[in-house]
């Protein structure tokens, strides 16, 4: 189950992901999107995070109390591409672990 | 033995950008939303243009930019994926949770380092953060900015 589902969550991290780069890429960026996009993204990585081995878990938990500092509150351009970063690290991540097939069931 | 190696990688990499190939991407990115590359779009090489019809890869426009006196050259290959003739166990699995395995034309990202003859020299590696430079190279190369100035002053 947890197996099957990998593919599904790498590819959500880098809808995320191209979602994040398009808002970092528009002259006119618009903090209201961006923050509609980061609560989105807490849910995913909400999930994600059951499914993997202890060293993994705390690194994407570092993402999700990052993401936490944004709470309530609308992101500056560059907190989003700080953001961003940890994402692709997540992106990383979720790639090391589908190649060597540590998901958690 | 490799448990650590992966534990070593995976904290080294912490979430920010793992690798030194995903750093090098990622700041690409940045210095193009920021301005400080500039990128050009370019008719494909010869070899990547379509003109054929048995051709199983070409690229419909190619991005170009200098640094430091050194060009790079973007593109999104468009490549004729073939799977291997017969399918072991693994595959069958892979095409049970939706990986399709029937021959079908896919796209990736591709970066290059050119000559000063334009040649391609040397190729990056397909990493996270590819994808997304070719969206903000494009963001900039169709002129967005220029044009959402035009229409507001319009």
């Amino acid at each position: 189950m947890a197996v099957a589902r990998a593919p599904e969550f790498a590819q959500r991290i880098r809808d995320h992901n191209e979602t994040f780069t398009r808002f970092l890429s528009d002259p006119v960026f618009d903090a209201d999107l961006a923050a509609d996009e980061i609560e989105k993204a807490k849910m995913t990585l909400q999930s994600l995070v059951r499914m993997l081995p202890r060293p993994e878990k705390k690194s994407v938990k570092g993402v999700l109390k990052t993401i936490r500092g944004y709470e309530n509150r609308r992101p500056s351009q560059g907190e989003l591409r700080i953001l961003y970063r940890r994402f692709i690290g997540v992106e990383e991540i979720i790639k090391d672990v589908q190649e060597t097939k540590r998901w958690q069931r | 033995m490799a448990e650590i190696e992966r534990k070593d990688k995976s904290e080294a990499q912490g979430t920010d950008s793992g690798s030194r190939w995903v750093q090098v991407i990622t700041k690409i990115i940045e210095m193009t939303q920021d301005g400080k590359l500039t990128w050009m779009s370019r008719n494909p090489p010869h070899s990547l243009q379509a003109d054929n019809s048995t051709q199983k890869e070409y690229a419909e426009v190619v991005f170009e930019t200098s640094f430091k006196g050194k060009t790079l050259r973007l593109y999104e290959l468009h490549f004729y994926y073939e799977p291997p003739a017969n399918l072991s166990g693994f595959h069958k699995i892979l095409e049970a949770v939706g990986t399709q395995l029937k021959p079908h034309w896919e796209t990736r990202p591709v970066l290059e380092l050119l000559d000063e003859n334009g040649l391609s020299v040397f190729t990056f590696p397909y990493v996270a953060g590819l994808k997304d430079l070719l969206i903000a190279v494009k963001y900039q190369t169709a002129g967005v900015y220029d044009l959402i100035e035009d229409i507001l002053a319009g």
